[in-house]
């Protein structure tokens, strides 16, 4: 008997240790698992300076520190603090340094995490002095440059705490093996309140984050501007918005509950829809819209054509595909998809107004039929390379039968990168990280011969040089980074004018659309010298009129996907 | 605040907890009171103010008629000539200012506009805001009143404590609807033991479960069912019946998750509210799911309205008109809105038949078809309430009942429901009966052995774990409790 209760006796002790000897590792492992970085610099271009970042469980993440930060003559310290303690690699990215040159200059660079701190002093930082027209830079690449581990000396605190506080309580213990049921209790009690009170002082000690690879931008600490904020609750509701989001493992808590909804057999979240297709999962999002948003575009595109009547120029209308209509039947019954309606409504009413619309939907089945590639990406709701491939090809044949360009004196090829995409669609849902989602293979398809182009932004009126490739940004694709992929989807397509230096017809094409019209315009740089992006929705009211009465063209290209329909912004050619 | 918020959950409990465990005895009904007024500010900063006021009315209302009682007690033992008593005037004053507070934030739109209506007037309808809980602390307030009046409860000398009676925040958005001799005592001294604290785990953790688990993804079906019903979607009778399923166990898990918590956050601080819900679903009458559905509320109208009407030791017109107050009384409680005195009446009707007409008949029906008929009738009753109108009630109602031009199966809404939540109605419906805590008591018949404390506990964080995602990932967190 006596011997029983010692070996329960010893038990418990045991027991008991390892739990606060967990508590106080998790506390210590938790509050450090933050890593300062610290970067003393100056810069002669305006940065969007993000850093990248590799962490211990997951991906390629990227933080942003700054936007739109102007060049810096004099040295300052731009500070990001990311969550992890595990730093594999930082690269500097300056999307303002696509056509000039950039020179950064790296003083130091900090890096602290509560227990440990790291600092790289100029002189080992001679690598890092850079003089080029690139936009991106690795400072440290490659390799586990820093792991943070908790050391032995604080393991050892903590056992030694632990061990602490059963002694000190050793009479409650020992009070605890001797009436089993009061046990259980105390157990349950210690276990609720020791998480409760866990979580609380973490949150309260770890620093924040600014922003979430996964969602984005995080809310801060609120500031009180006046004691109005309180009385409408303002400034309440700030509090549980930043507090929700600056929880600790939120990205774990919102994969999770993707998680355990799948389990309960929940397919649709919001508007998306996970379907598995041939063993693989594609994300769907379904598309609402309203009628007057559909009749909006629609007159609007009418308006302009009017005009581009009066000015005889041609104008040409397509609709690029949206994956939901590809895979329609896979939507569940009850999916409230209504791009079929949009599509109708769209297409009647600019039949109505004696105009052609020609919806690509055919040649990209056609062309994925015929080639085995997929239409649309699994993770994203964009179309592949070859589909926009397809439908330049359909546009090129209607632009030639109606003689305003040649065909292309250029040989197409393709370079494959594998498992190197993941698009938001599949992130927002909680796919990707943690369940290891398969990534898109995405193909790049450019002229052999690479040529020369110039890029002229619209927007801060900036220059840029390079070949077929070099004005994609294609650096960026095998780093996941859909939005850095300027190729494909970002700004520098969105609105510019790309140049083609080896092709001297003479031809202008603007492009209106959205981003599933800018690699379709990416290959009709080779038919066209100059090629003119306009994405309205990034531009002041109006700006498209403006532009097309300001400078000379030949032909508009009207091209947007069916979801961008019903975005009334898109189609704010005119002030009125 | 709500229960159901990472503030709440993450940073106001365990501060509270840490602040309260490691404080002198003597002062920790004033850390409760501050942290419930930080609590009641959090999502009401002006309001708090309002009730502050109130309670302290009631304090000095209260503090009256204690004096008025022992004053005429003091007299009757001198043998003084009787003086006037004056403390049924006090109560009177005191319940009047209540209900004026009520009836001016809740009811004063409601009565404008029928006065607009009825007399084909257009006196300006102002839009007054809700003060989230007003319902409940109002209630309790009376109460306090009432049974000091009634010498059910002592005179609190401490408007600190009534404070914290009135304003304590496990109760004070959504009820249960403490009384307050029944917690008089434990306000003045408690104890706070382990078992106690244990035990409040368990209802904390299982009613945050309900709600944010259940209850939530029951609204997803109702709010679908209702919002289509309303835009005049075509909508089957199934899924209509589906919808209307779906709100039945919303609301239940809503209401009842709430409670929970409150008596598992009563508990942890060593208060032992009474139970509000007892599986009102396996009723087998009306009059029992009223027994077995929000108890204290039911307990109040029975203490504080019905029994001062005359109770059932009357006549029968005289009983039937009692029950028909109380039962008006309560569906206004609900809500200004006639949908909820129709849906009180409803009720109230059926527990007159029960009483005077059916009460044989029902001994007589075989225990599960009673159990279903009473299930039926108070799921068609959740109509009236859900309902926002009086024509979206109706036409639900001929929709369930397949009047009119409707199909019965085909609607991409009933697949919705099969497909999507089908699986989490089924659990639903499981954990609104005992059979989960008969299985249970079967399975475990000694809950003191290591592996029940082990799998309990792993349950109980489990949820606690799963519930956080919950709140973490979506910003639906419906609020059933603004009517009230």
């Amino acid at each position: 008997m006596q011997k029983n209760n010692l070996i329960k006796k010893g038990f418990i002790y045991t027991v008991i240790t390892l739990l606060i000897y967990v508590g106080v590792y998790f506390f210590c492992d938790n509050i450090s698992n933050r890593t300062v970085i610290e970067l003393n610099m100056k810069h002669t271009v305006w940065a969007d300076v993000s850093v990248y970042y590799k962490d211990n469980k997951y991906d390629i993440r990227d933080i942003r520190i700054m936007k739109n930060v102007e060049a810096k003559e004099e040295f300052d310290v731009y500070k990001v603090i990311i969550p992890t303690k595990y730093v594999y690699g930082i690269d500097l990215v300056f999307p303002g340094a696509q056509d000039v040159v950039n020179t950064v200059n790296v003083k130091e660079i900090k890096l602290k995490t509560l227990f440990s701190t790291k600092t790289i002093k100029s002189n080992d930082l001679n690598e890092f002095f850079v003089d080029k027209p690139n936009n991106k830079i690795n400072i440290i690449d490659g390799g586990v440059f820093t792991n943070f581990q908790l050391t032995t000396k604080v393991k050892l605190i903590s056992l030694l705490i632990s061990v602490f506080i059963v002694i000190m309580f050793r009479q409650k213990i020992d009070n605890l093996v001797d009436h089993e049921p009061k046990s259980t209790n105390t157990f349950k009690i210690t276990l609720f309140v020791g998480s409760l009170v866990l979580m609380f002082l973490v949150n309260i000690v770890v620093l924040d984050l600014k922003f979430s690879a996964i969602t984005g931008e995080l809310a801060q600490k609120p500031t009180l501007h006046n004691y109005n904020e309180i009385f409408d609750k303002t400034y309440m509701n700030q509090w549980d918005k930043y507090l929700k989001e600056q929880i600790l493992y939120r990205e774990s808590f919102v994969e999770d509950y993707f998680a355990f909804n799948r389990q309960l057999q929940k397919k649709s979240f919001d508007w998306r829809y996970v379907k598995k297709i041939d063993g693989e999962n594609v994300i769907l999002t379904a598309i609402d819209y309203k009628e007057e948003n559909i009749d909006n575009a629609s007159n609007k595109v009418a308006s302009l054509n009017e005009y581009l009547i009066t000015q005889k120029k041609l104008h040409y209308i397509y609709l690029a595909p949206t994956k939901n209509l590809y895979y329609f039947d896979n939507f569940p019954t009850y999916t409230n998809d209504q791009t079929k309606d949009i599509i109708q409504r769209f297409t009647s009413n600019m039949n109505g107004k004696n105009l052609n619309v020609y919806d690509f939907y055919n040649d990209t089945v056609a062309t994925s039929d015929e080639t085995g590639n997929k239409p649309f990406f699994l993770t994203d709701h964009h179309w592949t390379v070859e589909s926009a491939f397809s439908a330049y090809k359909k546009i090129e044949t209607d632009l030639i039968n109606d003689g305003i360009i040649e065909s292309a004196q250029v040989n197409f090829t393709s370079d494959i990168y594998y498992d190197s995409f993941s698009g938001s669609d599949g992130k927002s849902i909680g796919y990707g990280y943690r369940f290891n989602q398969k990534k898109d293979d995405i193909s790049i398809i450019h002229p052999e011969d690479l040529g020369s182009y110039t890029l002229f932004n619209i927007k801060d009126n900036t220059t840029r040089t390079g070949n077929a490739l070099e004005i994609g940004a294609m650096e960026f694709l095998n780093q996941n980074m859909k939005y850095w992929n300027q190729y494909w989807f970002y700004d520098s397509l969105r609105n510019c004018k790309v140049t083609n230096n080896n092709l001297h017809n003479g031809k202008t094409l603007i492009l209106l659309g959205d981003s599933f019209s800018r690699p379709v315009g990416y290959f009709l740089t080779q038919n066209f010298e100059n090629v003119v992006f306009l994405d309205q929705r990034y531009l002041d009211k109006g700006y498209v009129l403006n532009y097309l009465e300001n400078n000379e063209y030949d032909v508009v290209i009207n091209l947007n996907n069916y979801g961008a329909l019903q975005d009334n912004s898109l189609f704010e050619y005119f002030i009125q | 605040m709500l229960f159901t918020s990472i503030t709440f959950l993450y940073y106001f409990l365990p501060m509270l907890l840490i602040i309260y465990y490691i404080s002198n005895k003597a002062v920790r009904n004033y850390i409760l009171l501050a942290f419930s007024l930080v609590f009641y500010a959090w999502g009401e900063p002006k309001f708090v103010f309002l009730m502050i006021l109130m309670v302290i009315v009631n304090f000095y209302i209260g503090i009256a008629i204690d004096k008025e009682k022992t004053k005429n007690e003091w007299s009757k033992g001198l043998n003084i000539a009787d003086k006037k008593d004056y403390s049924k005037i006090y109560l009177i004053v005191g319940i009047i200012a209540n209900l004026m507070i009520i009836g001016y934030f809740k009811y004063s739109g409601f009565i404008i506009g029928n006065i607009n209506s009825l007399f084909n007037l257009t006196l300006p309808v102002k839009e007054i805001k809700l003060p989230i809980g007003i319902s409940f602390f109002t209630f309790q307030a009376m109460s306090y009143i009432i049974d000091v009046y009634r010498n059910d409860g002592k005179v609190q000398k401490n408007l600190a404590n009534l404070m914290l009676y009135i304003s304590f925040f496990p109760q004070l958005i959504a009820g249960p609807i403490v009384r307050y001799s029944t917690v008089d005592d434990q306000i003045r001294e408690r104890k706070e033991t382990t078992s106690l604290f244990a035990s409040g785990i368990n209802r904390f953790i299982i009613g945050l479960g309900k709600k944010v688990l259940i209850a939530n993804n029951m609204a997803v079906v109702a709010d679908r069912a209702f919002k289509a019903v309303g835009d005049g979607t075509e909508v089957s009778i199934a899924f209509a019946w589906a919808g209307i399923l779906c709100y039945t166990l919303q609301i239940y898990f809503d209401f009842s998750g709430y409670s929970d918590m409150a008596i598992g956050l009563g508990k942890m601080f060593g208060f032992e509210f009474l139970e509000n819900f007892n599986y009102p679903y396996i009723s087998k009458s009306i009059s029992e799911f009223w027994r077995r559905w929000h108890m204290s509320l039911g307990s109040w109208f029975r203490d504080y309205v019905y029994i001062p009407l005359g109770g059932n030791r009357c006549g029968v017109g005289r009983n039937i008109l009692n029950l028909s107050v109380v039962w008006f009384l309560t569906g206004l409680w609900h809500g200004a809105n006639w949908t909820f005195i129709l849906w009180g009446c409803y009720f109230g009707l059926f527990i007159i038949l029960e009483r005077y007409v059916l009460k044989d008949i029902i001994s007589k029906i075989p225990k599960y078809l009673s159990m279903f008929i009473t299930f039926i009738l108070v799921v068609l009753g959740w109509v009236l309430f859900r309902a926002e109108t009086f024509d979206i009630a109706k036409q639900y109602y001929s929709i369930l009942f397949g009047l009119g031009d409707v199909v019965l199966f085909n609607d991409p809404n009933w697949d919705f429901f099969v497909y999507e939540y089908g699986v989490i109605v089924i659990i639903s419906l499981f954990a609104a009966t005992p059979l989960a805590k008969i299985l249970l008591d079967k399975v475990f018949k000694n809950k003191e052995n290591v592996g029940f404390m082990i799998a309990e506990t792993l349950f109980l964080f489990g949820i606690m774990y799963i519930s956080t995602a919950y709140l973490v990932a979506t910003d639906f967190n419906p609020f059933i409790y603004f009517n009230f």
